[in-house]
């Protein structure tokens, strides 16, 4: 004990607790930049006239259909997609604009 | 009591010694006690030199430049260890700011998704539900053109009820 207490190096070392490292998070802005936070871009779509009526073959039709289907979700998924990154900067289109 | 008495006969002439050997215990007694007390210091003050040099600072007193308020230099003394006394409470309190920002942090950062996530559930229901309305519209319409494959105004709407957007007028 005398000699432990004269020679620090002859101390018994003790382990001591310690507590595991705490990572450290801080926030970062990731923004897109600007040109691809643009809002899903809606041009204006048929003309609703009675006078312009037409013949339009099945499969013409069909292909329309598809694409005007296909044009919405993609408009829809961009603008949620802009919403995630700078929220309320692409609000939901007025259903009575139509 | 004979014994003891006989004893003391022996030893009283003699009691000088007795005195010298009483003087000597207490000196060795002394001498051990500062010994230990030597070890002590010694060990106390390697730890503090050790703690200080794992905080990054000398233990040992010393001085520093600094500018007062009024910009001039002045020579700061520190006594020994208070250099390093305010580092390690220094690391200390960091330590516990940095452990309480992260949580902030990671908390905030949690609530913002939470946020987000409810925000576009809702937007995404609301674009599904117009969808939905919209096909089925779209089908009524269609079926009317399918014999003649005349389109009018009823199909043109319904295109653009589909594809989401505002008639050309």
């Amino acid at each position: 004990m005398l000699l432990s207490t004269a020679l620090p190096g002859c101390a018994r070392t003790i382990e001591v607790p310690v507590d595991k490292p705490v990572p450290v998070a801080v926030s970062i802005r990731d923004t897109p930049p600007a040109d691809l936070r643009r809002c899903a871009e809606r041009p204006r779509g048929l003309p609703e006239d009675d006078k312009l009526t037409a013949q339009i073959p099945d499969p013409v039709r069909a292909a329309i259909i598809r694409i005007a289907r296909a044009f919405a979700s993609n408009a829809s998924q961009l603008d949620r997609l802009v919403n995630w990154n700078t929220p309320g900067a692409c609000p939901a289109q007025d259903p009575s604009a139509k | 009591m004979k014994i003891i008495r006989t004893l003391w006969r022996f030893i009283a002439p003699n009691s000088e010694w007795l005195v010298l050997l009483a003087v000597a215990g207490t000196a060795a007694w002394f001498y051990a006690d500062g010994r230990v007390v030597r070890a002590d210091r010694a060990g106390i003050l390697q730890a503090s030199q050790l703690i200080c040099a794992g905080a990054g600072v000398e233990f040992a007193a010393s001085t520093t430049i600094e500018t007062d308020m009024k910009g001039r230099k002045v020579t700061v003394e520190h006594e020994r260890g208070a250099v390093c006394r305010r580092q390690v409470a220094n690391l200390a309190s960091f330590r516990a700011d940095t452990v309480q920002a992260t949580a902030d942090t990671l908390a905030g950062a949690m609530k913002d998704r939470d946020t987000k996530m409810g925000t576009d559930a809702a937007r995404a229901a609301a674009d599904a539900a117009a969808a939905r309305a919209a096909t089925e519209r779209m089908e009524t319409e269609d079926a009317k053109a399918q014999t003649s494959n005349r389109v009018d105004r009823g199909w043109y709407a319904a295109v653009n009820g589909v594809a989401g957007l505002r008639p050309d007028h």
